[in-house]
């Protein structure tokens, strides 16, 4: 377990690159344990591919990172059996029922007997009439809602969510916001892609502000609080100001 | 609106097919089956001599019929197949849910779509490969060519449309209907004594060549797909059922899978609760093998030392692999590795344990096959062993070029040849062995095991080496 001192999550100057394409040029950070870190960016600039990288999915051209001390380029298995992901793309197994993905998430991670956690699941993001429903026959949202149960099912010191609230209704949203509040407040970590400025705006600690594959600007939102300063206007001052 | 649908369709599969190796290597994939039919013309001359040239065409177009029926077969499938393995997000097909178009255009432009790439990708090429041997050797039958072209591309969709049809019957009337109804017609044409050809028209229509069996060729192929695009609707519209929780029990049973069980448990789930259930691993067993018995009877009775249970068997191990196909149909490596502890080769290995779970099937095929021929015990000994050997080393062969997505990167030209090149070799020293000596086959498979064995080691290997998961 990572002192108090040792961050969560480290990057030093990542790069990855796909032939002639580079998604990810040589990016620094590093996420401190209780931090909900936000980072913020448009289509194409290099989200998904970070999360790939610190999740061990992905190989970095160059640099390296640390997730709970671990590398996932060494050891991609083991930073994933301690954090939880919500991928870009919700892909559970068709031929699963909901209630059956999540035994088999915890079958997978060793959790034993996860039946109390599960129904508490479908009852707080209100999807138990989906228990025994295929995955291929969910709407998109409750796929959601689903992802997000199979990520912290196992009560992950970090969590990496890409994009998830997408395409829920505003009440589902609320609760899954005050959820993400309420596990950084307790100690956990979660890294948070999105484009969405004022959800961002409302959860994060800190946030940082890629394009093209580099961080151009990084800031603690109660900063901006204290100056008054809209995350829109951070946003569009760091684009524009290039 | 349906143009733009089939563009669009034609578009992403092409996408899909190049994005995983490249295009060049999957447009190389019919220039590489040309290649093997211009070669395998040259044995014409020489298999006319032992076959009739007439039961010879028989044999292909039968072939194409089976091979148009078993891509319908897949293609039903398909829906539930791409689904999950594309998502909503990227399928034209489910993606245009929203647009205005009805589900028959939808489905008319699928099957259009696969039609198109099937015929480009399979039948076209065998026919080129042929007329380029025939145009440099043989230029008598070049008039063929055009001809051949035709009744082969009919004979391909024939088999479609009549799987078409039958899943109808089946969605409308149920199973028992959809066995009948064949069984029907064969019974007929079986107690009226009408030839096996008959019931194949683009066949007749290469023999005869004449405009009524042409027309009723081409009916024969719209009226059942008419038909079946006519009563789509309820088998189409989504099924939301429920089901029964089996996950944990079935991965409570195969505990001696031990850190596979929940893997092996949901592979077989998907197998079970996919269309068609576990018959559909039989029935593409059977498929390939009626076809090649039907074959061999043929040859055999021509060369008098062989011994039909020990090629069958040779024929059954290389076909067996279709069982691990099968087990990898129905997810996504990337969707383990997005979220899991899980490496590829976890997965692969989930896989080889569900493969091992249900190849007794082979096996006890080649037993019915030994007990309906009355064939010597020596010669059951021999066969199994044979099978044991060829089973293992294809199913080797397949995970290491097919890794977890085999249907779909066999339509890599270096991998189609590569399987060829390892396959066919290993095939060929077991017949030749088969024809000479049975301890000498039974020896020669019982040392396949150990090579299969460290091919599937190099497969779990180059699972986790590689990062292209995203499929
Ligand atoms: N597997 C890949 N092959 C080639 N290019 C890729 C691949 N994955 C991502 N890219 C490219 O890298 C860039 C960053 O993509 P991504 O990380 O998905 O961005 P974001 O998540 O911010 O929308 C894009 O230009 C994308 O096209
Ligand atoms: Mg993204």
């Amino acid at each position: 377990m990572p002192t108090a001192k040792s961050p969560a999550i480290l990057a030093s100057n990542m790069m990855k690159s796909y032939g002639p394409v580079e998604a990810v040029r040589g990016v620094s950070f590093s996420v401190a344990p209780g931090e909900l870190f936000g980072l913020l960016g448009p289509n194409g600039s290099g989200k998904t591919t970070i999360v790939r990288l610190l999740t061990g999915q992905i190989r970095p051209s160059d640099g390296s990172s640390r997730v709970l001390g671990m590398d996932p380029a060494k050891d991609p298995v083991g930073v994933r059996s301690l954090v939880g992901i919500i991928p870009d793309q919700a892909n559970p197994p068709s031929f699963l029922t909901c209630e059956e993905y999540l035994e088999f998430v915890a079958g997978i991670r060793k959790l034993g007997d996860v039946s109390g956690s599960i129904t508490a699941w479908f009852d707080f993001l209100e999807f138990s009439g989906d228990r025994k429903v295929l995955c291929k026959d969910l709407s998109q949202g409750t796929r959601q809602k689903l992802m997000f149960a199979q990520a912290f099912l196992h009560k992950p010191a970090v969590a990496f969510i890409d994009e998830p609230l997408i395409n829920l209704d505003p009440i589902i949203q609320e609760k899954i916001k005050a959820y993400m509040k309420d596990h950084v407040a307790r100690g956990g970590t979660i890294f948070f892609c999105t484009h969405a400025l004022e959800i961002a705006e409302q959860l994060c600690t800190r946030v940082a502000i890629i394009e093209k594959g580099r961080i151009i600007r990084e800031g603690r939102v109660a900063d901006m609080r204290k100056r008054r300063e809209k995350l829109s206007a951070f946003f569009m001052r760091a684009v524009r100001g290039r | 609106m349906t143009l733009e649908l089939f563009r669009a369709m034609m578009r992403e599969e092409w996408r899909i097919h190049s994005s995983l190796f490249g295009s060049a290597m999957f447009l190389l994939f019919p220039f590489v089956l040309a290649a093997f039919s211009f070669a395998g013309s040259f044995f014409l001359p020489v298999l006319s001599l032992i076959v009739p040239l007439r039961t010879l065409a028989l044999l292909v177009h039968s072939t194409f019929f089976l091979f148009g029926a078993s891509v319908g077969s897949f293609g039903l499938l398909g829906r539930e197949v791409l689904n999950r393995r594309f998502g909503h997000a990227s399928l034209v097909a489910f993606s245009s849910r929203s647009l205005p178009v009805s589900e028959r255009e939808i489905l008319t432009s699928f099957v259009v779509k696969d039609c198109v790439y099937y015929l480009a990708l399979w039948v076209f090429p065998f026919v080129l490969g042929f007329a380029a041997a025939s145009l440099a050797f043989y230029p008598i039958v070049l008039h063929w060519v055009p001809l051949v072209l035709l009744t082969l591309s009919l004979s391909f969709l024939f088999g479609l449309s009549v799987v078409f049809l039958l899943s109808t019957i089946y969605v409308r009337l149920g199973k028992f209907a959809a066995v009948l109804a064949p069984g029907v017609i064969v019974a007929a044409a079986v107690a009226l004594r009408i030839p096996a050809e008959t019931l194949l028209p683009p066949f007749l229509l290469l023999l005869g060549q004449d405009p009524f069996t042409f027309v009723l060729s081409t009916l024969l192929i719209l009226v059942p797909y008419a038909l079946s695009v006519a009563f789509l609707e309820a088998d189409y519209a989504a099924r939301e059922r429920r089901h029964r929780e089996r996950l944990a029990g079935a991965a409570r049973g195969l505990g001696f899978a031990r850190n596979l069980s929940f893997l092996v448990a949901k592979d077989l789930l998907d197998l079970y609760r996919s269309e068609g259930g576990f018959g559909k691993v039989l029935f593409t067993l059977l498929l390939p093998l009626g076809l090649t018995s039907a074959i061999l009877s043929v040859f055999l009775k021509f060369i008098p030392s062989a011994d039909f249970l020990l090629i069958f068997s040779i024929f059954l191990g290389v076909i067996s692999s279709s069982i691990y196909n099968w087990l990898t149909e129905f997810d996504m490596a990337s969707a383990y590795g997005s979220t899991l502890p899980l490496k590829s080769s976890d997965v692969m290995r989930g896989k080889v344990f569900g493969y091992l779970l249900l190849s007794p099937l082979s096996p006890l095929l080649l037993l019915a096959v030994a007990i309906a021929r009355g064939s010597p015990l020596a010669s059951v000994a021999a066969a199994l062993f044979a099978l044991a050997g060829t089973c293992a080393y294809s199913l080797a062969i397949t995970a290491l070029l097919g890794g977890l997505a085999p249907n779909i990167l066999l339509y890599n030209a270096k991998n189609f040849l590569l399987y060829f090149a390892l396959i066919a070799p290993v095939s060929l020293v077991a017949f030749f062995l088969s024809l000479s000596s049975a301890p000498g086959l039974a020896a020669f498979c019982a040392f396949l095991l150990p090579v299969s064995l460290v091919f599937l080691r190099k497969a779990y290997r180059r699972a986790d080496s590689s990062e292209a998961l995203y499929f």
